[in-house]
């Protein structure tokens, strides 16, 4: 029996839909393949990462690596790896220095860079475009550039070693680059929107803050995401500006783990995984947010 | 004269708003970097060596001209020109089938999408750590996967043998950079007018010579984005080297940024470090030129 065209087109069809899907199984394999690694080596005790050839999954499957980090871990593990040179317990001091670091250059890049923002969207006035030009220029400057020099101005001004001193410096690329994406969102907001409401008889800020700014806040939410993430991941600054367990962030910390002899890998990629979480939630929960970041050209510091 | 008058004065009142507004961003700029990559510049004109102090000089462009004549830099330079070169070619290539893929209809392909943007958003030490725990010298992912395939017998620490501590660092860099690149890939690729096709159809055009009359001469730009953002990411990486090679074996994998950052900090010649940083941040500069043209160009810019 002959098929019908539309049973052949049918089939067809199908096949296609296999075959893209088999070849998306294979670019998952390779982009999600080390971050199974890395969660499934860290759920395993200390005899099972030593196997040879290495288990695909943990057959016994622990905690105990999360418990050692997070400081819930018996009082003999953790003493323990201190021996080995792991100062484990610094890694919950380090979250918490990051989240601080990160919500805090988030917030002040908003503070700053919205009213920049705004006046390269909103007015016409001498020399904007050099100014917006420069901001570029300066968000192009490698960190290694900066990083000797900012250590002798922040040395003088006794900012070594302080939680206050990677704020700053943060902010030097998440402010140009903020500028960057919110005066290219403000322009997208049409500006009669403003205008009723000065005709209103409100004032040009009133009309800014209650009428451009709750319309321009997926703009808004991606700046202050993008800021945390670039934050929240910075290692060069923050290895070289901070020295004890006060401002050392969660990269630092984790850095330290490996190079030492017997690394262990289990408390290492448990590590690994903490430091990962949030800006994997971000990704995540706000991936339409960071694709306005990337539209604009948006690059990590 | 009256209205010339008043024009003068709101554009004067708009000029002062203006700088008023960008104030707080010129003053933290102005202080945090534009001051240090001067002072940046100045250091890099002397011979400053932390541990003697006291012998610190003006040497003007001695420290460039020793540089740009030395055969380690330019060894060095070629070590980054080899980084640069393979993640671009392999973080172009991947990323252009995974976009060209994502362009398609099929089913899941929105959670596919999702994902793709995982391993951009880890932080990149911790991407190194994953890498260093595949590419381990006894127990590693990689020696387990090329010994059952039968393409070793030995096993070998990856990112420490001098054979193998370049492509290794590639690897980790391209598989961080890939999801950057696909995107840039398919929000070009979504934006071909589906009458190309539709025309090149009716023409006769196979499915490869539509890729290639078409689909490629559309990604010429995005191509270039990606050549000036990977040539970028190159003359700025440092914490995959710190994780997995430290720079070495040997200088293997030293590029000019590590090299730069280590003269400063682990001999504490400020000067030459200085000097290799003004280097990269002059390369940088000119290969940022382009891109911002680029981006002027396409209209992102003014828009």
């Amino acid at each position: 029996m002959k098929p019908n065209r539309k049973t052949v087109r049918r089939l067809r069809r199908i096949a296609k839909s296999a075959m893209l899907m088999s070849l998306a199984g294979v670019f998952l394999v390779y982009l999600l393949g080390p971050i199974y690694w890395m969660v499934a080596t860290s759920l395993m005790p200390e005899s099972e990462i030593f196997a040879v050839p290495p288990h695909a999954f943990p057959h016994e499957p622990t905690i105990q690596n999360y418990q050692a980090l997070l400081g819930f871990g018996e009082e003999e593990t953790r003493a323990y790896y201190n021996e080995q040179g792991m100062q484990i317990q610094h890694l919950v001091p380090s979250i918490f220095n990051s989240m601080k670091t990160a919500l805090l250059v988030s917030i002040f890049t908003l503070l700053v860079s919205a009213p920049a923002a705004y006046s390269f969207a909103r007015l016409r006035f001498r020399l904007s475009m050099a100014l917006l030009i420069s901001y570029m220029a300066l968000r192009t400057v490698p960190g290694i550039v900066l990083v000797v020099p900012i250590f002798v101005v922040l040395r003088n001004l006794g900012l070594i070693d302080t939680t206050l001193s990677l704020i700053l410096v943060y902010c030097t690329f998440t402010v140009p680059f903020s500028i960057w994406l919110l005066q290219a969102y403000f322009k997208t907001i049409p500006v009669e929107l403003e205008e009723a409401a000065w005709v209103d008889g409100w004032g040009k800020f009133s009309a800014a803050t209650r009428v451009l700014l709750p319309l321009a806040l997926p703009g808004l939410v991606a700046v202050f995401i993008l800021a945390f993430m670039a934050s929240w991941s910075e290692f060069i600054y923050a290895v070289t500006f901070t020295k004890t367990v006060n401002s050392q962030t969660v990269t630092v910390i984790s850095s330290s783990f490996v190079g030492l002899e017997n690394s262990r890998f289990d408390l290492v990629l448990a590590a690994g995984v903490l430091a990962s979480l949030p800006p994997f939630l971000f990704a995540l929960v706000v991936q339409r947010f960071i694709v306005v970041g990337f539209a604009a050209g948006a690059l990590k510091g | 004269m009256a209205g010339a008058g008043a024009v003068t004065r709101k554009r004067n009142r708009d000029d002062f708003i203006g700088f008023a507004l960008n104030s707080p961003a010129i003053i933290l700029l102005l202080v945090m970097a534009t001051f240090p990559i001067i002072w940046s510049f100045w250091l890099s004109l002397h011979s400053l060596n932390l541990r003697r102090p006291h012998r610190t000089r003006f040497v003007g462009v001695d420290n460039y001209i020793e540089q740009l004549t030395s055969a380690d830099f330019w060894s060095t330079m070629y070590v980054t020109l080899q980084f640069a070169v393979g993640t671009i070619v392999f973080s172009a290539v991947i990323g252009l089938l995974l976009a060209l893929l994502l362009n398609e209809e099929f089913p899941g392909r929105g959670l596919v999408r999702a994902i793709t943007l995982i391993p951009w958003a880890m932080p990149p030490v911790v991407v190194g750590l994953v890498w260093a725990w595949i590419y381990d010298g006894r127990f590693g992912l990689l020696n387990a996967i090329f010994k059952g395939l039968g393409i070793i017998d030995t096993s070998r620490a990856w990112a420490l043998d001098v054979d193998f501590a370049m492509a290794s660092l590639v690897a980790a860099q391209v598989w961080h950079q890939v999801p950057f690149v696909t995107i840039v890939f398919l929000a070009a690729l979504q934006t071909i007018p589906d009458e190309f096709y539709e025309a090149a159809r009716v023409d006769g055009a196979g499915r490869f010579s539509r890729f290639f009359r078409i689909t490629l001469p559309w990604l010429s730009q995005s191509m270039l984005i990606v050549l000036i953002t990977q040539t970028m990411e190159a003359l700025r990486v440092f914490d995959l080297i710190f994780i997995l090679t430290g720079g070495g074996p040997g200088n293997s994998t030293t590029v000019v940024g590590w090299l730069a950052y280590t003269t400063s900090f682990n001999f504490t010649d400020f000067g030459r470090g200085n000097t290799f940083a003004f280097l990269i941040a002059f390369i940088t500069l000119i290969v940022a030129i382009v891109y911002i043209r680029l981006l002027w160009k396409r209209g992102e810019f003014a828009r």
